[in-house]
C-alpha cells in the first residue's frame, strides 16, 4: 500500500517537533527516515502509526485518509526500538496476539505462528517468555509478530539500535531480504546512516522537524543538497569549503582552484543552492588523490598532517594553509609532514547549500 | 632494614586480624538494641501467650483452676459455635471488603492514569481516608449513619431513598462496616496499583494498539496480566489487614446487632478482656493466627506469588 504524508505538523505544547512534512511513499517501497535524535523522525512515524495525532496535515494509507483513525483500524504493523513485547506471554502468545484479538481460529493461528517462527529461526523458543531470550531473539519475535498477519504497511522504529554491531549487520540484511520478498511497504526510522544507505529504496534526511532531502541512497551520497546532509551521510564526511558567489556568477573560495574547477553545470544543479547564495564547495574524500613527485599533474599542494591506515583504505588528513581536508586513498607511503600534490576529480565537485 | 620491614608487616597483619574480628562482631553489636527490644516486646509475649493457652488462667475468678490444663482449651475451640460463627463473619467481611476495594482501586488507577486537569489534586485528596485514625473513621461514620440524625439518610432522603438502618439492622450491618472499610482502605490499594501501573513500560500498550486490540482486550490481556504481581501484593496486604479489622467495627456496631458483625477480633477481645478468660482466649488467638497463616499460604500458592518473586530475582 502506498503512504502519503501531506504537510503534517506536530506540536507538543509550544514545541513544534514536526514542521510540515510531505512525502509520497510508493507501494512496496522501503523508505527510511534518517536523522539525529530529536529531528522528528520517530514522531512522524508514530503519526503514521496513529500513536500520535498530527496537529495539522493529512496521512493516507492506500489512498484512504487515516489521519485521525485509531491504530488498530489502519492495518499496520510496527517494530519498536525496545521491541514492545508482552512480558507475561510466551513467544507463541506474543506472535499470535494480533491474530487472537482479531478472532482468528486457533488452528489457523497455530499454522501461521509456526511458519513465521520458522522463517525467523525461533521455532525452538516458542514456549519461552521474552525475559528468557537474548536481545537479538527478542527483535526477531517482534518482527515475527509484525509479519504474522501480513500488514499493509510495516513501520520500524530503530529496531536494531539495541543490538550489538555484529548482530545489527546480520539483522540488517535479513530484514531487507524479508520485506523485499514480501513486497510490504516499509517505513524505517534510524539514526544510523549505514543502515539507511544499505536498506533504503529512498532516504529522507530529517533535521529539526523537516525533511531536508529525499533521494535514493546513491543520489543522497553523490549529490547532498545541504551541508547537513553532506556531513551526515558518508564517513569520513565530505570536504566542505565555504564559498561565495562572485559578481560574474562563478564562485569564489579559499582554495581558488576548487572554485575554478567547479563545472558550470554544478552552479545550477543543486535546486536549494542558487549560485548567488553563500554555499560550500564540496568533494568526497575518495575523489581526492595524492600525486607524489609528478609535478604539474596536481591541482594543489598540501602538507600531510596525519595518516590513518585502515587496511582496505587509508585516511590522509591534509593541511592546505589553514584549510583542513581529508582524502581517502588506497595504500600509500606518504608520511606526516610530507608535502604532496593533490589531484581533484573534477566531475565530483559539488555546490552544497549552507 | 629488612628486619624492620618484616616486623612492620607483622604488625600490620596483627592489626588486620583485629579488624577482621571487629567486623565479625560489629553486626551483632549494631543489631543488639533491636534484638533485645524485639525479644522483650515480641517474641516473649508470643511464647508466653502460647504457654497461657495451655492453662486455665482467669485472673478475675479466684476459684478457677489457673494451672496447666493441657489441650482442654483447644478442644473447646473446636466445638465453640460462637467462634466459628465469628470466623464465617470475618471471612465474609474480608472477601467483600477486599474484592470491592480491589475493583474500585483498579478502576481509579486506570482513571487517574490519564493526564486530565485537576487530577493531580484529586489524586492526593483521595489518599486522605487512609491517613485518618481508624477510631476516628468509626466515629465519623457512626455519626453519619445515625438513622434519624445522620447525614447519610438525609442525603438519601433527598433523592427519595431510605431511611436505612445502617449498622443497627441485621440486614445492613455487615454491608455498613464493609462500606466503611472499603472507604478507608481503597486509597491504600489505589496507591499501590497506581504506582504499579505507572511503572509499566509503555511499548506493550502501543504494541497492543497496533496489533489491533480493543480497549477491553488490552485491559484484560495486557494491563491486568502485567499488573498481576502488584495486584497480588496489594491483595495480600489488604487480606491480612482486613482479617484483623477491629476498631472501626467495634465503634460502629460492637459486633452486633445479633452478632452479624461479630468478627473474630471482636470475639477475641470479648473473651480475653471482658470475661478475662485468658487461657481460653489465648487458645482462640493461636487458632486464629493459624487460620490467617493458612489463608495467606493458600493465597500465596494460588496466586503464584512465589513464582513471581523468583522470576523477578532470576532477571
Amino acid at each position: 500500500m502506498s503512504v502519503q504524508i501531506k504537510n503534517v505538523e506536530k506540536s507538543f505544547g509550544a514545541l513544534k517537533v514536526v514542521k510540515g512534512v510531505s512525502v509520497d511513499i510508493a507501494d512496496g517501497e522501503f523508505f527510511v527516515m534518517l536523522g539525529p535524535s530529536g529531528c522528528g523522525k520517530t514522531t512522524t512515524l508514530r503519526m503514521v502509526a496513529g500513536l500520535e495525532l498530527p496537529t495539522a496535515g493529512e496521512i493516507r494509507i492506500g489512498g484512504r485518509d487515516v489521519t485521525y483513525e485509531e491504530p488498530r483500524h489502519r492495518d499496520i504493523a510496527m517494530a519498536f526500538q525496545d521491541y514492545g513485547l508482552y512480558p507475561h506471554l510466551s513467544l507463541r502468545g506474543n506472535i499470535e496476539f494480533p491474530l487472537k484479538v482479531r478472532g482468528v481460529p486457533e488452528a489457523e493461528r497455530r499454522t501461521k505462528v509456526e511458519s513465521v517462527a520458522q522463517k525467523m529461526g525461533i521455532s525452538h523458543l516458542l514456549d519461552r517468555k521474552p525475559g528468557q531470550i537474548s536481545g537479538g531473539q527478542r527483535q526477531r519475535v517482534a518482527l515475527a509478530r509484525a509479519l504474522v498477519r501480513n500488514p499493509r504497511v510495516f513501520l520500524m522504529d530503530e529496531p536494531l539500535s539495541a543490538l550489538d554491531a555484529k548482530l545489527r549487520a546480520t539483522m540488517r540484511t535479513e530484514i531487507k531480504k524479508l520485506v523485499t520478498e514480501l513486497k510490504i511497504t516499509t517505513i524505517y526510522v534510524t539514526h544510523d546512516q549505514i543502515e539507511a544507505m544499505s536498506m533504503a529504496d529512498r532516504i529522507a534526511v530529517m533535521k529539526d522537524g523537516d525533511m531536508v532531502q529525499i533521494a535514493s541512497p546513491l543520489e543522497m551520497y553523490e549529490r547532498p543538497q545541504t551541508k547537513f546532509v553532506a556531513e551526515f551521510i558518508g564517513s569520513p564526511a565530505m570536504n566542505l569549503l565555504p564559498a561565495r558567489a562572485r559578481p560574474d556568477g562563478r564562485m569564489a573560495c579559499d582554495l581558488p582552484v576548487l572554485a575554478e574547477l567547479l563545472p558550470d553545470a554544478e552552479l545550477t544543479a543543486n535546486p536549494v543552492a542558487p549560485a548567488k547564495m553563500a554555499a560550500y564547495i564540496g568533494i568526497r574524500p575518495e575523489h581526492l588523490s595524492l600525486v607524489e613527485g609528478g609535478e604539474g599533474q596536481a591541482d594543489f599542494e598540501a602538507v600531510v598532517d596525519l595518516v590513518e591506515p585502515l587496511g582496505q583504505t587509508t585516511n590522509v588528513y591534509l593541511n592546505v594553509g589553514d584549510i583542513r581536508m581529508i582524502a581517502v586513498v588506497d595504500r600509500t607511503r606518504v608520511q606526516a609532514g610530507q608535502r604532496v600534490g593533490v589531484k581533484v576529480r573534477r566531475e565530483a565537485l559539488r555546490l552544497v547549500a549552507a | 632494614m629488612a628486619e624492620s620491614a618484616i616486623r612492620s608487616a607483622t604488625v600490620h597483619a596483627g592489626a588486620a586480624k583485629a579488624q577482621r574480628a571487629g567486623e565479625k562482631w560489629a553486626p551483632w553489636i549494631l543489631l543488639a538494641p533491636t534484638l533485645v527490644i524485639m525479644n522483650v516486646v515480641g517474641v516473649y509475649p508470643l511464647l508466653h501467650s502460647l504457654y497461657i493457652s495451655f492453662t486455665g488462667a482467669k485472673p478475675t475468678d479466684p476459684n478457677a483452676h489457673q494451672g496447666w490444663v493441657g489441650l482442654k482449651n483447644y478442644a473447646e475451640v473446636v466445638s465453640d459455635g460462637q467462634f466459628w460463627h465469628a470466623v464465617l463473619v470475618t471471612g465474609g467481611f474480608t472477601a467483600l471488603s477486599v474484592v470491592s476495594s480491589l475493583v474500585l482501586a483498579v478502576l481509579m488507577a486506570i482513571l487517574f492514569n490519564r493526564p486530565l486537569p485537576g487530577f493531580v489534586l484529586m489524586r492526593s485528596l483521595i489518599l486522605i481516608p487512609m491517613l485518618v485514625t481508624p477510631i476516628a473513621v468509626g466515629l465519623i461514620w457512626r455519626i453519619m449513619m445515625m438513622p434519624e440524625l445522620g447525614v447519610l439518610n438525609y442525603l438519601f432522603g433527598i433523592v427519595g431513598l431510605g431511611p436505612f438502618q445502617w449498622g443497627s439492622s441485621r440486614g445492613s450491618a455487615l454491608a455498613s462496616v464493609v462500606l466503611v472499610d472499603v472507604w478507608q482502605w481503597t486509597p491504600f490499594m489505589f496507591i499501590i496499583i497506581f504506582a504499579g501501573l505507572k511503572s509499566l513500560p509503555r511499548s506493550p500498550f502501543e504494541s497492543a494498539q497496533i496489533d489491533g486490540a480493543s480497549g477491553w482486550q488490552t485491559f484484560w490481556q495486557v494491563t491486568v496480566p502485567m499488573l498481576k504481581p502488584v495486584i497480588v501484593i496489594a491483595v495480600l496486604l489488604r487480606l491480612i489487614d482486613a482479617i484483623r479489622t477491629y476498631d472501626t467495627i467495634y465503634i460502629i456496631t460492637r459486633g452486633g446487632p445479633d452478632f452479624v458483625t461479630d468478627v473474630v477480633s471482636i470475639y477475641l477481645q470479648r473473651v480475653n478482656f471482658r470475661f478475662f478468660d485468658l487461657g481460653y482466649g489465648s487458645a482462640l488467638s493461636w487458632v486464629t493466627m493459624l487460620l490467617i497463616l493458612a489463608v495467606v499460604l493458600i493465597f500465596v500458592n494460588l496466586s503464584g506469588f512465589l513464582r513471581i518473586v523468583n522470576e523477578k530475582e532470576a532477571r
